[in-house]
Order: C-alpha cells, then structure tokens, then sequence
C-alpha cells in the first residue's frame, strides 16, 4: 500500500541515545541501545510498536552518529514498506542533547509531535495519554510513572546515581506546576513561592514519580527550543526545556526574558487556534478559572502531567538495573514461544519464566532460570544460567555458571567460567576458569 | 482485644471544651463591654451555634472556658444549661491572655481524662464528628502517638467564608491522613518568608508523596487527646494552637507526636475570627448554607421566625408599615417597627429597634434595641445595642459603633470608624464626647487601638489587620499600598527577578570577578583560562559571551600613561595577557568577532584609545588573528558602522591594513610566479 499523504495529527520523534547508563553493552562492538534486545526484540520496535497503535504514522528516529549504521540497516530491513508506519532516520552528531537534536531537524516538523525514548517501554494504552493532550491543549503533555521496585532482581555491576526527581502537580488539573532535582535543590529545606500555591491550592509533591520520556509538545516549542538555543545550551528535553516550560506557567518576568512569549504569540499568530473559538462559541463551557483576579498575568503556557495508573506497567530501560527490571517483564509476558527452534537436551531444564532464541543449541545437564537467551547461541553442558540476559551468538562453553549477567553479542565464555553480576561486552572472550563478580569485561582496544 | 475495653471506650461520656475567648482585639470597642461569644450573629448569640453544633455531635459534657466578662458568659451558660442535655461547666480563669494559658489552666485542673473536642465559641458548623471521633479513636488504638485531629472543610482558596488574613497552609499526607506542616498565609505578603512556604527536606524522607493544601477552611475544631493540654503546660511558651501548638509538635524531633487530620465536604464550618467573617457567615446563615443552623429554627427559646420569600426572615411581633421595602436577605428580630418608605436589604435587625421613615439599611448588622430615625442611611457597618441614630445619620461602610453610642442629627461618620461611649481612661468615670464625630448632640468618642507595646517581636503589617474588618477591599488596600511596593503583585515580580538572576549580568560578574583574580594574585594564563573555561561551561555560555568581556577586562588594565617597567603598558599587559584572549579565539570567525569586540571596547570608555593599534598589532604579531580576518574584519559593514569614536579607530588601521595587502599581493603574484613555473 502506498503511503499516502495527508495532514497527520501528531509527527513522533524517537530519541535514539547512546544509552550512558548501559555501558558496557552499547560498545561499539556490540549494539547501539536502540537495539539492545528485550525479550529477544530490538528496544526501539517497542515505541515503534506503541506509536503504531496511536496511529501516528510519521516517524523520525534520531540517532546519534556512533551505531546509526546498524539502526538504519535493522529499521531498513524491519519496517520498510510497512503500511503504516513511515520512519525517516535523522543522524546527528555524538554528543548533541535531545533539545539540539529537536532543533535540527525543525524544519522536518509540520504539527504538534510526540517526543518518545527509544528505551520507554509501556503497556500504556496510547489513545489514553494523547487524550488529554486533544482535550486540554497544554503546550505540552508529559508522561509520568511510578518506577516498579521491582523484585530485587540482579543489579549488575553499576551502582546507579542517586537523583530524586520532585515533581508537583495540581491535584485538580494535573497541570504540571514545580519539577526539580534533589542535587540541585537546598538538602534542608523545601521551598515554594505562594503565589503558586494559591493558584494551584491543592498541589501533590512526590519524589517517587519518574519521566517517562514521553512527551507530545506543540509545534511552536521547537521555535523555541532553537531561540533560545542561541542564547544558551538547551540541550535536554529533560533538564532545560520541560523545566524552563513549566517555570513560565507562573513567572512572567522569565517568559518574557527568554522569548518565550514572543514565540508563542507568533505561533498563535500563525496558526489561530481553533480551541479558542470553538470555545467562545460554545454554550456550554464556561471560561475557566474565572475566579482568578482581574490584573494578574495569566501565562498562556500549560504543562500537564499524566500519570500512569500504577498497574500499567511502565519501564525505562536506561541503566542496566532497569534492563534487566524491563527485560524480566517483558520475558514474563511476552506470548511468542518460549524456544523456537532451540536444540535442548533432554536432561536440560529451561524454566517457564525463560525466553530462549531461535536455533539455540543448549547442551545436557544445563539449566536456565528467570534468563532470556538470544539466538543462535551455543551453550554447552552442564551450564547454569539464572538471572541473566544473553544476546545472539553467544558461546557458554561447559559448566559455565553464570548469575545476574550480562552476555553481548558474540562474545565467549570459556569453560568453568563462573561469573555473577558481570556485564560482558560485545566479541569479548572470557578465558577458562575466571571467576569474578561485579565486573564489566569489555576489550579495551577502542579507548 | 478484650471485649471489656470496647465496652468502655464506648460507655465514655463525650466531653468538649469550648474556649470562649478569641485573645484578639478585632471587635473592640465592643467586645470592651460584652465577651466575645456572646455578640449577636442573626440574632442569636454566637455560642449557641456552637453548643448547638456540639449537641448534635453527641457531646454529653461540654466545659466552658472564659476568661474576660466571665460573669456575662456564666449567666447565659446558666441560662442556656436549664433547657439543655448536656451539661455544661464554666471554668473561670481571668489571667488567661491565650489558647496556651487556657491549655495549661485545664491541665492544672485535671478535668478531662478522655479524648475531647476542642472548639472555640465562635464556630458555625453542621458538621457531624461521629466519622471524625471514629478515626481519631481507631487511629489511637493503634498509634498512640496520634495526639490530635484536626477537622479541615475543603473550599476554594477565595472562598468567602476563608478569613482573607487568617488563611493556613497545610501540608499533608493522604495516605495516613497525617498533617506534616503548617504554615499561616498572610494577605500582603511583605517579608520574604511570607511569600514563601518552606519546609523541612525531611519531612520527604517518610512521606515521599505530601500534598499542599491552600484551600481548606480552619475553623479549629479539634478532637485532642489529654496529651494535648499536658504539652501545653510541658512546653509553657507555646500560645496559639496552630502556630506554636501545630507548628511546635510537627517540627520536634523529641516528641514523636503525630498530628492527623479530617476533610469534610459539604458541610459547612467557619469560625467568627474577625469583623469581615462575621459578614460573610451572617450572610450564609441567610442564604441557608448553615441548614439546620437558620433563623426559621430559631435556636433560642422565644424566637419564632417565619421564613419568606426571598430569604427574608421575620417575628411575627414586627411591625412593617405600608411602604416599606424589605429586600432579599433581611432578618428581623421581634417587636421591631419600620416606618414609612424606608429600604432594607441584605441586613440583620434585632430586637425591639425603631426604624424611622425613608431610612436605607444595605449591608448592616443592627443589634437589639436600636433607634434610626428618619433618613439616615447605613452601610456595611454593626450597629450595637441601645445605639441612636438621629435624624439625617449617614454611617459609611466598614462602621463599629458600639454600645449605647448617640450620634447627632445630620452627621456623617467616616468610613472604618469606631465609636465607643467607654471613658478613654479606666480611671475616668466621665465620656468625653467628640462632637466632630458623634455630631453636636452626639455622645461617643472615636476608640483608639491600644499601642501594640508589647513584647510582640514581629512587626505586624497593618494592611494585615485591616484586612480583616469589615467591608474591607483587597484592591482598595493594595492601591494605598503602592508606594511601599508591598503590593501582592509588584513584588512577586521582583522576586521573580531575585530568583532568577539575568545570566548574562551574573556571568559579566563572575568573569569579571575571575579576571581581577588572576591580575591581583598572578596567576597563570593556563590557570586563568582554565578558571574561564569551567565558567563559560557552568553558565552554558559561548566564547563569543567570554571574548565580549575578557577582552575589554584585559585592556582596563592598561595605563597608557604609566613608564615601561611598571607592568602597566600596553606592551607589558599585552605581554602578559594577551595569550588569555588567544584562547578565547579559534576560527577565522572568532578572530573577527574578536576584532569586532576589540574595536567596541577600545571606543568606549572603559579602554584608552590609544591601546588599539598596539593591540591590534598585539594580535597580528602573535597570531591571535590572522591577516584574513583584519581585512575582512576592515572591509566589513558592521566595522564601518557604529559610533563615530569606532569609526576613527578603524580609520586608525588604515597603514596596517595598506601593509597587509601589499604583503598579500605579493605573495599572491609569488603564488602566480610558482604556478607559472
């Protein structure tokens, strides 16, 4: 079927990063993050999946200059010619910020878009969150989820920094109204402006919310995001732009000073939009917040926040606990068969929360627990496998042990080997009888 | 858990104890001469609403604690306890000067000894507390810990039965239903901490979801633990119950007590704390909102109100004449009498007053045994009793006229006025009457506020105060207030300003700051540059912003007058410190902004002129800019533009300039010479 043009509702944006949080597996030599494998699937055709069920067809991939090769080759080989899902892959250079990216490819984005993480995987039902953006018409709509605690599964070798994230919302619209960062924030005292509080009266703050990464924006924030640039280093969605939206919702000195109303009255200028008059001609809607005091500058800025409900599951895969928490998941649900094609020994256990690719060989006497094995993996006799994730290719040579790992791609593991909470990189090659824990075992020839 | 204790708990008598005092001073001059419960609030004293609200919530006991006119409140308790369920004890203390002293008097004289209710005597409420006294209990059982319950009504923040002076911020937990933080809210927020709700980063730690609320109406009914007295008298400095009380309990770590609360909706609750609540809850009590607290339920015995179309409220003892108009929103006490042509409309009469003819009466609040007499005119003020208005009397809006106060025939009383009949001095048995106020045959004096000489550290802003008056307007205040900026609105935005300093002007101080160090202590260029570098990255700025201000930075330093050796000399600085612009400079394009930077900063004042041709022939010599960039940077409009001092400076080149491209053409033509070859 031809891919037929017409004016879509919302344009997607994937962010494809390098993925800091998951060193080492998004090496060089083994995958950038986007394809990383969760559940035996690439990381990114999970947003592709949920933006295909939105039905938003037009999509561009942003990936970083570094593994943009062998996205493209997997988005090429996967999704071209699909009906409906139209994927232009945008490169940029390593180290551009999320915003920069955003600005250079302005020109690329017609509508209102979605911005999502190639490693947010949801079981949110897209049509529930892109409501409240088609219903409210904030400037922006961002997604925010209680992070599962998960089971205390294994956490790798990383420790992960610890940064709380204090997210306020009205209680009443879920307007987004106060974000900050514990590192940024006094450790004593807690602060807020009252003038806040009495136009948000009754205001939620909780530090146990995260950012889903998903984010629809009105198409003028990218004017935005690339005025402002050139005064100063807007290079995060996440740290810059959402926080600077957010904060001129109240203050009018600091919408004003950084063009934000300007840009916004262009845009409005640009393109009327219809809410307004649909509003003042309806006979029903009253105009909101009418008890607000004449004189008072009312910011025509709007961030609100959606919440996830707490059993729809939410994920990021952006630091190795987290993929292993999402990988676990995903490899629980999912409703593919549990071993395609796999040779498995008759004395061999592979347990029922285990996902093992096609034409895996898996040798006697082995047993695989809560793991999933990608394909064409070989793994030899009497090997114990709980708690790990092993990537296609893989070689476990006999009475290898392995706990709460890591395997890349193509990479070897020696006999006796045993290892426990060990990331191992791409094409690495662990010699016989090593025994570690909490290690990352990567070549070192790149750096 | 044993049955015999559940048998118990429930067999207690219910006690609640009402303090009858408020410890303020906002219905002075009238309440110099009646206690504070007892005014009149549609015709029926303020206390009664309470014991009614009390009666309903089950209480069996209730003690009454006053302090000032105590004999007063004591006849009518006594009065009201004949024809009453509950029983009901006065407590008597006169040197009570607040809530603390009332809380440590009942702990001294040890009558409670269970849970109770604590309210003041001036609540309006139709709320029922059976869910409230199960919650507390359950929550006792379990924690004992939890020492009180505070009742909170959910409105909006703008809400009129929301004291606008009085407004509280409550930080709570939902989950637990704990209150983590309180925090009183100002009308003008003229101090840096009133514009602010701050609170203590660990309250994060045990509840990582807090919710702040803006919006809920205090009217302080209580349900305490006997705890609650004894850390009054523990800790003897605490005075108000939610400033000192709440506040003191949330934020020690000693204590481990908890606080918890109860939101109610759809109810009604409000507490008469000042002239401009006993408005607003006057007109909800006849607009109904108050149900069954209205005048047609007639709560007093020998009250029988009959209620009419359009909110009107009347004794069938009234006497109405042929003319007169009764608007919406009026109660009228029994044996009152209005003549001919006068207008009443949303207003409170009491008993037995005389209203002469073509008299209008908007807004007021006229007490007992009043007399108006022909075409006087009243707005938004409270009338006291046995109080005459003689012929002609216009009361402006926001009035107290007080006891037994006469005002003469054909004045005016100005807007805010209170008047008295009170000698100004105790001693003093005679009134001097102020004839320019009371009128000539007036009798009355305006009543002066007591000088707040007190210890009070904490300088009160007066706008604060008058907030809570009667017929008080915020837009009216906000404009008196103009000039001292302490507007609501005006200073927000300069505390926007202090928040968010300008970047540009913090990075002008910061490199300005770095620069003057590295010149004073001598330090390095590579240490400087680094120092400017980490800069440049922590403001997110460019080295376009860095060049526009290290530039001129360096040149300030030179004294074009100063000897050679001094260190001072275009050369020497040039010397020193020409490497630091260098590495500020990379491309072509940052050569000639540079140039661009160095031909501004030099025609400004900051730099001597003279430093420019040096400096330019600084950059050549050293490589900073290379002679591409000076020509391009020459033959562009923006160096030809600007002022007239720029304009000379570039004109100042033109040797070097000559030089350059004689240099360039030549090595063009060898170029030419090499390729003909």
């Amino acid at each position: 079927m031809p891919y037929r043009k017409r004016v879509p509702e919302f344009q997607a944006v994937i962010m494809a990063g390098y993925g800091n949080g998951l060193y080492p597996l998004t090496e060089e030599s083994n995958m950038p993050k986007a394809l990383l494998p969760i559940a035996n699937q690439p990381m990114i055709s999970y947003p592709l999946s949920w933006l295909e069920a939105s039905g938003v067809s037009d999509v561009i991939v942003v990936s970083l200059n570094s593994g943009s090769k062998k996205l493209g080759h997997y988005l090429d080989r996967v999704y071209e010619g699909s009906g409906s899902l139209h994927i232009t892959l945008e490169v940029v250079d390593d180290n551009t910020g999320t915003a920069d990216a955003l600005a250079l490819i302005k020109d690329k984005i017609k509508t209102d878009f979605i911005v999502i993480s190639c490693d947010l995987l949801t079981e949110l039902i897209p049509h529930q969150f892109l409501d409240m953006h088609r219903s409210e018409d904030p400037t922006v709509t961002a997604l925010f989820f209680e992070p599962n605690k998960g089971e205390g599964g294994p956490s790798g070798s990383s420790k992960i920094k610890d940064v709380t994230q204090y997210v306020g919302i009205d209680a009443n619209n879920s307007q987004l109204v106060y974000l900050n960062n514990s590192d940024v924030m006094d450790s004593d005292e807690f602060s807020l402006r009252m003038s806040l509080l009495s136009q948000h009266p009754v205001l939620n703050i909780t530090r146990l919310l995260q950012d889903g990464h998903l984010y629809v924006f009105k198409r003028w924030v990218i004017d935005l995001i690339s005025v402002v640039s050139q005064k100063r280093n807007m290079a995060s969605i996440k740290e810059h732009v959402l926080p600077l939206l957010v904060k001129s919702q109240q203050q009018k000195v600091l919408a004003d000073r950084e063009g934000v109303t300007k840009v916004m009255e262009a845009a409005m200028a640009a393109h009327p939009s219809t809410q307004k008059l649909a509003l003042s001609l309806s006979t029903t809607q009253s105009p909101e917040n009418t008890e607000s005091e004449k004189g008072e500058w009312k910011s025509p800025i709007k961030c609100k926040a959606f919440v996830a409900a707490k059993d729809v599951y939410c994920g990021r895969a952006n630091s190795i606990p987290n993929y292993f928490e999402v990988n676990r998941y995903y490899t629980k649900i999912t409703d593919k068969v549990r071993n395609p094609g796999a040779t498995i020994q008759v004395q061999t256990q592979v347990g029922a929360d285990s996902l093992i690719g096609e034409d895996t060989k898996i040798g006697d006497r082995s047993s695989v627990k809560k793991s999933t094995i990608g394909a064409h993996c070989t793994i030899g006799k009497n090997v114990k496998i709980v708690n790990s994730i092993v990537m296609d290719h893989a070689v476990l040579e006999d009475n290898v042990k392995l706990e709460g790992c890591i395997i890349c791609s193509g990479s070897k593991v020696c006999e006796k080997s045993t290892l426990k909470d060990c990331e191992v990189g791409g094409g690495f090659r662990v010699e016989k009888d090593t025994n570690s824990r909490n290690e990352q075992l990567v070549d070192f020839q790149e750096q | 858990m044993p049955p015999k204790e559940k048998v118990e708990s429930t067999e207690q008598v219910l006690q609640a104890v009402i303090l009858a005092d408020s410890f303020d001073e906002r219905f002075q001059p009238i309440t110099l001469e009646t206690a504070r419960c007892l005014l009149p609030l549609c015709n029926v004293p303020l206390i009664s609403y309470t014991f009614e609200f009390l009666a309903v919530a089950g209480v069996q006991e209730i003690f009454v604690f006053c302090c000032s006119h105590s004999d007063k409140v004591k006849a009518f308790v006594k009065q009201y306890g004949k024809q009453s369920n509950m029983k009901i004890h006065t407590i008597v203390s006169q040197e009570c000067m607040s809530v603390g002293d009332a809380m440590r008097e009942l702990d001294a004289k040890q009558l409670i000894d269970t849970d109770f209710i604590l309210v003041t005597g001036d609540v309006v409420s139709n709320m029922k507390l059976d869910r409230v006294l199960e919650e507390h209990r359950a929550r006792r059982q379990a924690d004992k810990s939890a020492i009180m319950t505070m009742v909170l009504k959910k409105a909006s923040p703008q809400h009129r039965s929301r004291a606008v002076g009085d407004g509280s911020l409550f930080v709570l937990d939902q989950t637990s239903k704990e209150c983590l933080h309180y925090q009183p809210v100002k009308a003008f927020k003229s101090t840096k901490q009133d514009r602010r709700m701050t609170m203590d980063m660990e309250i994060f730690k045990m509840h990582p979801e807090i919710q702040i609320r803006n919006d809920l109406i205090d009217c302080q009914v209580d349900i305490c633990s006997v705890e609650v007295p004894a850390l009054f008298t523990e800790n003897f400095d605490y005075q108000d119950i939610r400033s000192d009380f709440v506040h003191g309990i949330l934020t020690s770590d000693l204590l481990g007590k908890t606080i918890h609360f109860h939101e109610v909706h759809d109810v009604y609750a409000a507490r008469v704390r000042s002239t401009q609540m006993y408005d607003a809850i006057s007109k909800d009590i006849i607009s109904r909102w108050t149900f069954p607290m209205v005048p047609d339920s007639n709560l007093q015995a020998g009250d029988c109100y009959e209620y009419r179309r359009g909110l009107v409220y009347k004794e069938k003892s009234v006497v109405l004449s042929r003319t007169c108009v009764v608007e919406e929103k009026v109660v009228i006490g029994a044996n009152t009498q209005i003549a001919e042509s006068s207008v009443l409309s949303n207003c409170v009469i009491g008993k037995n007053c005389v209203i002469g003819a073509n008299v209008k009466i908007d807004n007021a609040y006229i007490w007992d045994n009043v007399i108006i007499m022909d075409n006087c005119v009243i707005q938004h003020s409270i009338i006291a009793n046995n109080a005459v208005l003689e012929e002609g009397v216009t009361v402006r809006k926001g009035c107290l006229i007080s006891f037994n106060v006469t005002i003469g025939a054909k004045t005016t009383v100005p807007p805010f006025s209170r008047l008295t009949t009170l000698p100004e001095d105790e001693d003093d048995d005679e009134l001097v009457s102020e004839p320019a106020v009371v009128g000539a045959s007036g009798k009355g004096r305006v009543f002066k506020e007591a000088e707040d000489s007190d210890d009070e550290d904490e300088e009160e802003d007066p706008k604060n105060k008058a907030v809570n008056r009667l017929a008080y307007d915020l837009k009216e205040l906000a404009l008196e207030g103009q000039d001292d900026s302490a507007s609501e609105f005006e200073s927000e935005a300069s505390d926007d300003e202090e928040e968010a300093v300008n970047p540009a002007e913090e990075l002008d101080r910061e490199v300005s700051a770095t620069l003057e160090r590295a010149f004073k202590d001598g330090h390095s260029v590579d240490i400087a540059a680094l120092e400017l570098n980490t800069l440049r990255m922590a403001s997110f700025s460019n080295f376009h912003e860095m060049r526009k201000r290290i530039i001129p930075g360096v040149l300030r330093n030179i004294d074009v007058t100063a000897k050679p050796g001094s260190g001072k000399t275009t050369k020497e600085i040039l010397a020193r410190w020409g490497p630091l612009i260098g590495r500020m400079i990379h491309d072509e394009d940052d050569q000639v902004d540079g140039l661009y930077i160095l031909q501004r900063s030099c025609a400004s004042p900051v730099v001597a002129t003279a430093v420019f041709t040096p400096a330019l022939r600084y950059f050549y010599d050293n490589d900073i800019t290379e002679e591409d960039a000076i020509l391009k940077w020459f033959y562009s409009e923006k160096s030809q533009q600007g002022s007239d001092m720029e304009k000379q400076l570039r004109e100042k080149t033109q040797p070097m300039i000559d030089y350059l491209e004689q240099s360039e053409s030549e090595e063009e033509s060898d170029e030419e010479d090499e390729d003909s070859e």
